[in-house]
C-alpha cells in the first residue's frame, strides 16, 4: 500500500507531502469483577497522509494543505480520487507558508520487551485484585497496544518508531453508608504488573473513603487542595498558554519573560516538554510531522521561558521549534504533603470531571470525592463543587512529592487559594 | 437525494458470508460488522483553514463469535491473497490463545447466552436535500469565510472566530447466519465558534447544528452571527453566581443534558450487568415528577443518531424510559440483553470498527409539556434561565450529576433583571432534580453536536433534547 500510495503522490500535482503509517496490533480484556466478559484483539493499519500546496497571492505566499485517512482496503481507482481530492482542496486552503520538517533518515529503537508475559502478568493482577470484602474491583477494561509508526515526507525524510501502550480503565466499589464507585484510568507504556497493582489498591483505600463520606459543607474562603488528577489538570493549563498555536490563535496571552501566574503568590511554576518520559503512555521520540521533540523549558520560575510547538507555529511565530511535545515535567515545590496539608483546606482527589478552560481560565467539577480539614480533624466528603478561574488564584503552592500520570510527571498536590465551594 | 450505497461494501459481501460460513464450523454464533465511512471537515478559523477527514472516517471489519463460554471479536482492515481461509485461520487462533491464556489464570467466563437472532433481510438508504459533493470545497470555504467575517465586522472585542462544518457518509454492513442487514445515511454538524476579550476576561459563545442532513446545514448556519456576537458581549459582562439552591428553567438543549447525563448514562443496561446502575432498584418506581417522561431511540426521530440497525445487528426502536415519572426500562446492547434475558433495544454501538459494542444512547429526550415558557419564567421569584452547555458527566451508580452550564440569565420576581452569571456548575442528586420539576414547555428542540464518551473514552454521536424545564438546582 505504501508504494502504491508515493506513486500517487509523486504523480500528482501537490507541492509536498507526508505519511504516517501506523500499524497497530492490540489484545483488549473486559472484565466484571473476577470474571472475563469479553475478549477482543485486533490488526489495523492506517495512514494519515497530509498533501502541500504553494501558491502566490502578490508578495504573499502560501502554503495549503488537507490530510485525509487513507485505509489499505481503498482500491487503487479511490486511492487516485482520495489523492487528488485531497490536493484540489489544499488549493482552497490559503494559510502563510510555514516549512515541513527537513529530511533525516533514522529507526529509533525501543527497549523490547516481553509483552506476551507482561500481558498475561497485568491480566492476573487486575484478576487477583478482589481480595477486601469492603472495597472490591466492579470492572475494568485492560488494553495493551503494539504500536509501529514510519513518517515519510517529500524532503527525504524517513523516521520509524514503535512504542507500547497500556490503558486500565477500573471501576471500584464499596459498601459503606451506602453503595458507591470511583472511576479511574490509567496511562503507561508497558502493562507493569507492581504499577497496575498499587493503583488499584490505592483506589480500592479511596473508594472505602468515599463509602463513609459526608456531604461537602458550605465553606466560604478555603484553600483547596488539588491532588492527583486534578493537580495534572491544573497544571496543564499553564502548559497550554506556552502553546505556539495558542498564542498564535490569539488564546493564549502568555508573553515571553513575563509572568505567566497573575498575581498569585507562592510558588513560582517551572514547566519542561519533553518527547519521552520514562514510563508515560504518550512518549514519542518525534512529533506528527516526524520534527525530533526536543527538551526544553517552556516556564521557568513563574515567566514564559520559550513558546513550544510544532514547525508551522512556531514559524509563525518566528520562535525555534521544538515539535509538538507529547509529555510535560513540572518541578516539585518546597512544601511536602504534610505541610500543605496543615492549616485548614478541603482537598479532592476525584471530580466527576474536571473543566478546566484553557481559553477563559475557568476551573471546576462536582467532588466525588474530598477531605474537609478544619484544623482539628479530617473527614472525608462528597457532593457539591469546587469552581474559580485560575487567573484568579491568590495563592498557588506545589507539593515536593511528584508523580507521573498520563503526560504529566510533576506535583502530586497543588494547594491554591481563590477557588469556591459549593456545598450544603 | 439518495445518499448512496457503498461498493466497496456490496463488492465485499458475498466473500464475507463465505468467512462466516468458514467459521461457522467451529463456533456457535459468527457475525461481521463492515464499516464504509467517509467523512469532511471545513474549518475557517481567523488564523487559519482546515479542510482534512472527519475523525469519524473509518474502512474495516469486526467479526464477533460465540466460542460455547463467551464472545470474541477480532478487529481488522487489510484483504490479503486467500481472504477467507487466512483471515478464518487467524481470528481461530486468536480466539484459541485466548481462551487458553484465560483458563490458564483459572478465570471464570461471565455466562453469556447466545441471543436468538430473527430472519431479516434490510437494505436502508436514506436522502437528504444537499450531497456533500453538491458543493466544491472553495465553496464551502467561502461561505464559513463569510460567517468570521461577518463576526468580526460587527465588534472590536472579538478576537477569533471558528466556522467549522463535517458531513459523514456512513455505510454499513451486517451480516450473521440469519441477517443480512446494509443501512446507508448522512449526518452533519456545524459549529460557530466566537471568542472575545474585554481588559483581562476572554469569554467565548457558540452554536451548533446538527442532523441527519447534507449541506442544507450551510444554510441554516446562515443568519446567526449577530446574535452569536451578541452573545459572547453579554459574556464579557457576566459575573460569578452566589452558589447556592435555586429555582431554574433549564433550556431545551440543557435539559437535554440532563436527560443525557442524569438518566441515560444511568440505564445503559450493561451497567446493569455490572452492578454499576442506581436504576436497577428503581424500576417501575417514581423517579421523577409526573410531568416528566423521557425517551431514547435511534427510531421514532430525525437526529444525527438515527439509524436503522446498530452496530450488533438489532433493529432500532424508540424506548420509553421514564412515563409520566415512572422508571420503565433501560437500553441495551446484544450482550446485556442476552445476560439479563431481555430483548436489545438497538443501542449496541461502537465508537468504530476497531472497538467494543457498549450500550449507549442514541437521541435522547423529554417530551413536550403544556406549559408556556413566558409563564415558566413568571413563575420564578428568586432563580436563573440556564442557556448553552460546556460538559457534562454522568454517575451510574451514586446518581450526582455535573453539568458546565455556559451561562444564566438572573430572574427575580418573574422578570429578568439583566444580570448574567457565566459559568454555572449544576451538581446535585439525580431524582432530586428530577422530582423538583414543576412546569415543562410546550417547546421540543434536538441537538447532535459534539459526542458522547462511555466513562472518558468510546466516542460515539448522540443527540438530546427536549422541551424548557423548571426545576430546584444547586448551583456553584
Amino acid at each position: 500500500m505504501l508504494e502504491r500510495l508515493i506513486k500517487q503522490l509523486k504523480a500528482s500535482d501537490a507541492t509536498g507531502w507526508k505519511i504516517q503509517e501506523n500499524n497497530v496490533d492490540s489484545e483488549e480484556y473486559f472484565f466484571i469483577k473476577d470474571k472475563i466478559d469479553l475478549g477482543r484483539t485486533k490488526r489495523v493499519q492506517d495512514f494519515d497522509v497530509t498533501v502541500y500546496k504553494d501558491f502566490s497571492e502578490g508578495d504573499h505566499h502560501y502554503r495549503g494543505s488537507s490530510s485525509v485517512n487513507i485505509s489499505p482496503l481503498l482500491t487503487s481507482q479511490e486511492l487516485k480520487e482520495a489523492v487528488q481530492g485531497a490536493v484540489f482542496a489544499a488549493g482552497f486552503v490559503k494559510n502563510p507558508w510555514y516549512p515541513i520538517t527537513e529530511p533525516y533518515t533514522e529507526q529509533f529503537q525501543r527497549k523490547e520487551c516481553h509483552l506476551q508475559a507482561l500481558s498475561k502478568e497485568a491480566v492476573a493482577t487486575v484478576l487477583k485484585a478482589h481480595s477486601d470484602s469492603r472495597a472490591w474491583v466492579n470492572s475494568a477494561e485492560l488494553f495493551i497496544s503494539d504500536i509501529q509508526s514510519r513518517i515519510l515526507n517529500s524532503s527525504g525524510l524517513d523516521v520509524a518508531f514503535s512504542k507500547y501502550q497500556t490503558y486500565l480503565e477500573t471501576i471500584v466499589s464499596a459498601s459503606g453508608n451506602e453503595e458507591v464507585e470511583l472511576y479511574d484510568e490509567f496511562r503507561l507504556s508497558v502493562p507493569k504488573g507492581e504499577l497496575i497493582k498499587k493503583r488499584i489498591s490505592e483506589l480500592l483505600n479511596r473508594v472505602s473513603e468515599r463509602s463513609v463520606a459526608q456531604a461537602t459543607p458550605s465553606i466560604k474562603n478555603i484553600p483547596v487542595i488539588l491532588s492527583g488528577e486534578p493537580a495534572k489538570e491544573f497544571m496543564r493549563y499553564y502548559y497550554q498558554q506556552a502553546n505556539a498555536k495558542m498564542k498564535y490563535d490569539k488564546i493564549s496571552e502568555a508573553e515571553l519573560g513575563k509572568s505567566i501566574q497573575g498575581k498569585a503568590s507562592g510558588d513560582r511554576i517551572s514547566i519542561d516538554i519533553t518527547g519521552e518520559t520514562q514510563g508515560s503512555y504518550y512518549s514519542s521520540p518525534v512529533d506528527n510531522e516526524g520534527f525530533r521533540i526536543r527538551s526544553v523549558r517552556i516556564i521557568d520560575n513563574g515567566r514564559l521561558n520559550h513558546y513550544w510547538g510544532d514547525l508551522r507555529y512556531s514559524h509563525y511565530l518566528g520562535v525555534d521549534p521544538t515539535g509538538s511535545a507529547k509529555n510535560f515535567k513540572v518541578t516539585g515545590g518546597v512544601l511536602t504533603l504534610k505541610e500543605l496539608r496543615e492549616t485548614p483546606h478541603l482537598e479532592v482527589s476525584h471530580f466527576s470531571a474536571i473543566d478546566a478552560d484553557m481559553a477563559t481560565g475557568d476551573f471546576g467539577g462536582e467532588i466525588r470525592l474530598g477531605w474537609y480539614d478544619d484544623g482539628s480533624k479530617r473527614i472525608p466528603v462528597s457532593g457539591g463543587s469546587v469552581t474559580g478561574n485560575i487567573r484568579d488564584l491568590s495563592s498557588i503552592k506545589l507539593s515536593k512529592e511528584v508523580q507521573l500520570t498520563g503526560d504529566y510527571f510533576g506535583p502530586c498536590s497543588i494547594r491554591v487559594e481563590g477557588m469556591m465551594v459549593s456545598g450544603e | 437525494m439518495k445518499t448512496g450505497r457503498s461498493a466497496f461494501l456490496e463488492d465485499k459481501r458475498s466473500l464475507l458470508k463465505e468467512l462466516i460460513h468458514n467459521l461457522e464450523t467451529d463456533f456457535s454464533y459468527v457475525s461481521i460488522l463492515g464499516t464504509d465511512v467517509k467523512g469532511k471537515q471545513y474549518q475557517v478559523m481567523t488564523t487559519g483553514v482546515m479542510i482534512n477527514d472527519s475523525m469519524w472516517t473509518e474502512r474495516g471489519f469486526v467479526l464477533r463469535l460465540h466460542d460455547g463460554t463467551g464472545y470474541f471479536e477480532f478487529s481488522f482492515n487489510t484483504i490479503e491473497e486467500g481472504f477467507v481461509e487466512t483471515i478464518a485461520e487467524e481470528v481461530r487462533k486468536r480466539a484459541s490463545l485466548f481462551r487458553e491464556q484465560m483458563n490458564a489464570l483459572g478465570a471464570e467466563s461471565v455466562s453469556v447466552p447466545i441471543l436468538d437472532e430473527q430472519q431479516k433481510i434490510l437494505n436502508f438508504e436514506d436522502e437528504v436535500d444537499v450531497l456533500p459533493e453538491n458543493y466544491t470545497p472553495g465553496e464551502i470555504v467561502e461561505k464559513l469565510t463569510n460567517f468570521k467575517d461577518k463576526a468580526h465586522s460587527l465588534s472590536d472585542e472579538v478576537f477569533n472566530v471558528m466556522a467549522m462544518i463535517e458531513t459523514v457518509q456512513t455505510r454499513k454492513l451486517f451480516l450473521s447466519g440469519k441477517k443480512e442487514l446494509s443501512q446507508s445515511y448522512i449526518w452533519s454538524q456545524g459549529y460557530l465558534f466566537i471568542l472575545a476579550r474585554r481588559s483581562e476576561k476572554t469569554k467565548y459563545a457558540l452554536k451548533g447544528f446538527s442532523g441527519l442532513k447534507g449541506l442544507e446545514i450551510l444554510d441554516e448556519m446562515d443568519g446567526n452571527i449577530e446574535g452569536l456576537v451578541e452573545k459572547v458581549k453579554m459574556l464579557l459582562s457576566a459575573e460569578r453566581i452566589e452558589p447556592g439552591v435555586y429555582d431554574v428553567i433549564c433550556s431545551p438543549s440543557v435539559a437535554g443534558l440532563i436527560a443525557h447525563e442524569a438518566f441515560g448514562h444511568g440505564v445503559e443496561m450493561d451497567m446493569f450487568v455490572k452492578g454499576r446502575a442506581k436504576a436497577v432498584e428503581y424500576l417501575g418506581k417514581q423517579v421523577a415528577s409526573e410531568l416528566v417522561t423521557m425517551h431514547d431511540g435511534a427510531a421514532g426521530v430525525r437526529e444525527v443518531s438515527s439509524y436503522t440497525f446498530d452496530d450488533e445487528g438489532s433493529l432500532s426502536t424508540d424506548t420509553v424510559i421514564i412515563d409520566k415519572g415512572i422508571l420503565k426500562k433501560g437500553i441495551s446492547d446484544v450482550i446485556s440483553a442476552s445476560v439479563l434475558d431481555t430483548e436489545p433495544t438497538g443501542n449496541g454501538k461502537r465508537e468504530s470498527f476497531e472497538r467494543k459494542a457498549y450500550a449507549r444512547m442514541t437521541n435522547t429526550y423529554f417530551s413536550s409539556g403544556k406549559d408556556k415558557l413566558e409563564d415558566m419564567i413568571a413563575s420564578v421569584d428568586d432563580g436563573y434561565l440556564l442557556e448553552d452547555y460546556y460538559s457534562g458527566m454522568e454517575d451510574p451508580k451514586n446518581w450526582g450529576i455535573q453539568c458546565l452550564i455556559a451561562y444564566g440569565k438572573e430572574i427575580k420576581n418573574g422578570k429578568f433583571t439583566g444580570k448574567i452569571v457565566s459559568p454555572v456548575m449544576m451538581t446535585g442528586y439525580v431524582p432530586t432534580l428530577l422530582q423538583s420539576i414543576s412546569m415543562v414547555s410546550d417547546d421540543f428542540e434536538l441537538s447532535g453536536t459534539g459526542a458522547c464518551g462511555k466513562g472518558h473514552k468510546e466516542f460515539a454521536k448522540v443527540s438530546a433534547g427536549g422541551p424548557y424545564i423548571k426545576a430546584k438546582a444547586r448551583l456553584g
